[in-house]
């Protein structure tokens, strides 16, 4: 926070005008709601019933005064922009720092440990590319794992500490980076500055974005590139343009060995920005642009064929499983995965409402610049980038994972749809004709409220855990992890060979695979219903099971997210916990072996039954 | 206004990284022992070491604006600072995993501290200097009080934060298992000649200390052996045996009903 104070205060050049900066004011009062979020954390955790109440006044403290602040400002900002500078960092932080107060201690989210996975196989082995069972892709794009690998040996951190250093480094990389594209392209520090506010509604901004996740090292360097890639664009001669190449070369390689997707849509985006440089007469620029994307293409093509040729049998079932929702859909048929929320009605009506106001607001948008941007290549490509928006409620309703996928996409759609919607907001609130300019500040701030608290209600966590929880729920992702899933996590991982079939309900599927090293097997669901010896026999038998974990809560608490078992046929449909005998009939089950008794979690060696090794 | 004050250290001279980058380096090869001291010590050391990586690569490489003092211009630097920062080890742990030594504390000194003394070195010859020296701008009483605001209460929000979590009651379970070591540990491997060696171990993550008492039962459900234990939380105990024992029952002081139970025979 002093960082940001201390940027923020004038230069020598600017006026006495600038002096009058309200980040000052501003910065106890997003500090103050950040405090609330706290409060309705705490609260979470220790049950109270206000802290839904205080976590939903926290995040619209954090947000509201900011945007009304930039919204209110009058021109391009060039004058206010160490107070814009300033409270962009303040919030990107703030965010930052709830999510870290969501889970102080230790990892909780699915994808974190199987991240965790490969950064201690690193500790351990002293090499890259061990072999990943949660998540069999990860080592081979080790770029997070490398950098929290150094921290964690350079500095004597954990894992989980070292994770969070870097993935808060990198959040204020994407926090600069991102205002300095804008900045660049609309030659606007307010523009740069509500592009980057809004980007912060993104549905997993505030969450997973902030996650030892691979995707969070790498947006960061994407937006890096894009916005030094900005430069190459520029008429002048170019200084130290050599210089810039190596950089530029540099950071598309860090982003290819960091993640996969991110490092496609970078290609992409550099290949869209020279095609319309070339479209609109700037051939110089262009081919510099798409030159750049050939190296791109270059270093992902080497690497696929090189050290991830997995990447595209990793890939592919999310995309087929897309294509076929699309074709499902586009069929007439009433599409048999994705749909329609299952959220509590306020949550149902802000998500809708939040996709509706940028649903609509873009057309809009669009009409607003189409006269002042069309010239100007990167800006036409921000334009047309963000129509990709609108695959985000398609891909919600057909997708098998449509909400994650959705989500998912937002987290790079945004940076276009931001921008425009950004660029529209200055040109609209600054329009020569607009009378009554606090009325429509007003309204422009109450529509970046709804689609902010679209995008917590469409977002991560889900509703039964936006507050963290005071004891683990079944099939409850964050609040699922708890010290007994734990336990029998790292037992796994010490007494049992690596990588044995193992089935388990959704929890421990969670924690036994990153922390068990162990294949955990999916479609398991029958093998707990089934109620006859022979059935259950054949099913083990059948998919070669070798070990069965049996979590007894699943027969005291229904799952929270509506399924006990990844693919749970009876899905959404459970109205009462799965009967005790269902659980225990496997110390009946001839040739099970009962190898583990943790109390909750009992886990059978059924190699006997199966007669697998 | 600028008012004067202490002078800045001058991290833009591609001189002091390199003294600070060569200094950070052998200062994380050298073992420096435990305590609370020391590993403050050393993570402080390691971070620089990461940190003037970054500031040394973007010295030579000069992706952003030198000397431009304005508030985007010095976000950017240190944006770009970062970056370097996190991408040296990215592509870095290539280098470390195909040399002898392998990813390890040894290698990342070594690795950062060449291109820290490197980069900076391009930029030292190249002639970069920093320009006027700088001097640290104090701020005034308003930004004073409302700095100090803002940072009690971010640091009230953590405390909550982190205090909230540690709070929640812990679950209290003890593990036992019996594993029969039919297998290679590593391999997975079938074992070709199985002693009918199994391996018992009882892991307490109780909230105080316990005393239990373990019955090891052979088939037919016939006590050969009872051992008393006293664990406290974290504490484990472990012990092999052979057939006949095939089932062991764990009893928690002063149940008498069993509080955990295992076996490795037909049920």
């Amino acid at each position: 926070v002093t960082a940001v104070l201390a940027v923020s205060r004038p230069a020598r050049a600017i006026p006495e005008e600038a002096s009058r900066s309200l980040l000052p004011a501003l910065a106890p009062v997003v500090a103050f709601g950040l405090l609330l979020v706290c409060v309705g954390y705490a609260g979470g955790r220790s049950g109270s019933a206000p802290a839904e109440t205080a976590y939903w006044a926290g995040q619209l403290t954090i947000f509201v005064p900011v945007v009304w602040r930039l919204l209110a400002i009058r021109g391009p900002g060039t004058r206010e922009e160490p107070e814009i500078v300033g409270l962009v960092l303040l919030v990107g932080a703030a965010y930052f720092a709830a999510k870290f107060a969501y889970a102080p201690l230790d990892l909780a989210f699915n994808d974190e440990f199987q991240h965790w996975r490969t950064a201690e196989d690193m500790l351990v082995t002293g090499r890259l590319f061990d072999y990943n069972y949660a998540l069999p892709i990860s080592p081979y794009y080790p770029g997070l794992e490398s950098v929290t690998v150094a921290v964690v040996q350079l500095t004597g951190l954990s894992i989980f500490y070292a994770g969070v250093l870097v993935v808060g480094a990198a959040r204020i990389v994407f926090t600069a980076a991102l205002y300095l594209l804008v900045r660049r392209v609309s030659g606007s520090a307010r523009v740069a500055g509500i592009a980057s506010l809004l980007f912060t509604t993104a549905y997993y901004y505030k969450s997973i974005l902030a996650m030892f996740i691979y995707t969070n090292l790498a947006l960061p360097f994407l937006v890096l590139v894009l916005c030094t890639a900005v430069r190459l664009t520029t008429r002048r001669p170019l200084q130290g343009e050599r210089r810039t190449w190596i950089v530029l070369g540099v950071l598309v390689a860090v982003t290819v060995v960091t993640h996969h997707l991110t490092s496609y849509l970078l290609i992409l985006a550099l290949g869209l920005v020279g095609v319309l440089h070339l479209y609109r007469g700037q051939p110089g620029a262009g081919w510099r642009l798409l030159a750049l994307a050939g190296a791109g293409v270059a270093c992902v093509t080497a690497w696929l064929v090189f050290v991830a040729p997995q990447t595209i049998g990793y890939l592919a079932p999310a995309a087929t499983s897309l294509l076929d929702g699309v074709r499902e859909a586009g069929s007439g048929a009433t599409p048999t995965q994705g749909g329609l929320l299952h959220t509590p009605v306020v949550d149902r009506v802000m998500s809708y409402g939040g996709v509706l106001a940028v649903v609509v607001a873009l057309p809009l948008a669009w009409w607003r610049i189409r006269r002042t941007q069309r010239d100007r290549p990167w800006a036409l490509a921000l334009l047309l980038a963000s129509a990709t928006f609108y695959a985000v409620p398609v891909i919600r309703l057909v997708s098998a994972s449509g909400t994650e996928h959705a989500a998912r996409l937002t987290n790079y759609v945004l940076i276009p749809v931001a921008s425009v919607l950004a660029v529209a907001a200055v040109e609209l609130l600054d329009s020569p004709r607009r009378r009554n300019r606090g009325f429509a500040v007003a309204v422009a701030v109450a529509v970046a409220t709804v689609v902010m608290v679209g995008g917590i209600t469409s977002g991560w966590p889900q509703y039964w855990e936006r507050l963290p929880s005071g004891r683990t729920l079944v099939s409850g992702s964050e609040s699922g992890v708890g010290p007994e899933g734990l336990a029998a996590g790292y037992w796994a991982q010490e007494m049992l060979p690596d990588g044995r079939r193992i089935a388990a309900d959704s929890n421990n599927v969670t924690l036994m695979g990153p922390l068990g090293q162990q294949n955990m097997l999916h479609g398991m669901a029958p093998l707990y219903y089934g109620t006859q010896v022979d059935e259950v026999t054949s099913f083990i038998r059948l998919y070669a099971v070798q070990y069965v974990v049996v979590d007894l809560r699943l027969a005291r608490q229904l799952p929270v997210d509506g399924e006990y078992f990844p693919d749970d046929p009876l899905a959404s449909r459970h109205d009462r916990p799965i009967p005790l005998e269902e659980l225990t009939k496997f110390d009946r089950l001839p040739g099970a072996r009962r190898v583990f008794d943790g109390g909750d979690i009992v886990i059978y060696d059924t190699r006997g039954v199966s007669h697998a090794p | 206004m600028l008012r004067k004050g202490l002078v800045r250290p001058q991290l833009d001279d591609p001189a002091t990284v390199t003294v600070l980058g060569a200094l950070a380096a052998a200062l994380s090869l050298v073992p420096l022992g435990a305590g609370a001291v020391v590993g403050t010590i050393q993570g402080l050391v390691g971070a620089a070491l990461v940190l003037l990586t970054g500031q040394a690569l973007r010295l030579a490489l000069r992706p952003s604006p030198a000397q431009d003092a304005g508030p985007t211009a010095r976000m950017e630097r240190w944006a770009w600072t970062i970056a370097l920062s996190l991408a040296t080890p990215v592509l870095g742990a290539f280098v470390l995993d195909v040399g002898p030594g392998g990813i390890a504390r040894a290698g990342w000194a070594v690795l950062l501290g060449a291109v820290t003394v490197v980069a900076a070195g391009v930029a030292w010859f190249r002639g970069d200097r920093p320009g006027a020296r700088p001097r640290l701008r104090l701020p005034g009483p308003r930004a004073v009080v409302t700095t100090a605001a803002t940072v009690v209460i971010l640091g009230l929000a953590l405390t909550l934060g982190v205090n909230s979590a540690a709070a929640v009651p812990a679950a209290s379970f003890t593990e036992l298992s019996l594993v029969p070591r039919d297998t290679d540990a590593v391999t997975g491997v079938p074992v070709a000649d199985p002693s009918g060696l199994a391996l018992v171990t009882v892991r307490s993550s109780e909230d105080r200390d316990r005393g239990y008492h373990l019955e090891l039962q052979n088939q037919a459900g016939v006590t050969v052996q009872v051992v008393a234990l006293q664990l406290a939380p974290g504490e484990s105990w472990e012990q092999d045996v052979r057939v006949p024992v095939s089932r062991a029952v764990l009893y928690r002081d002063p149940d008498r009903e069993p509080y955990r139970q295992v076996w490795s025979g037909e049920p």
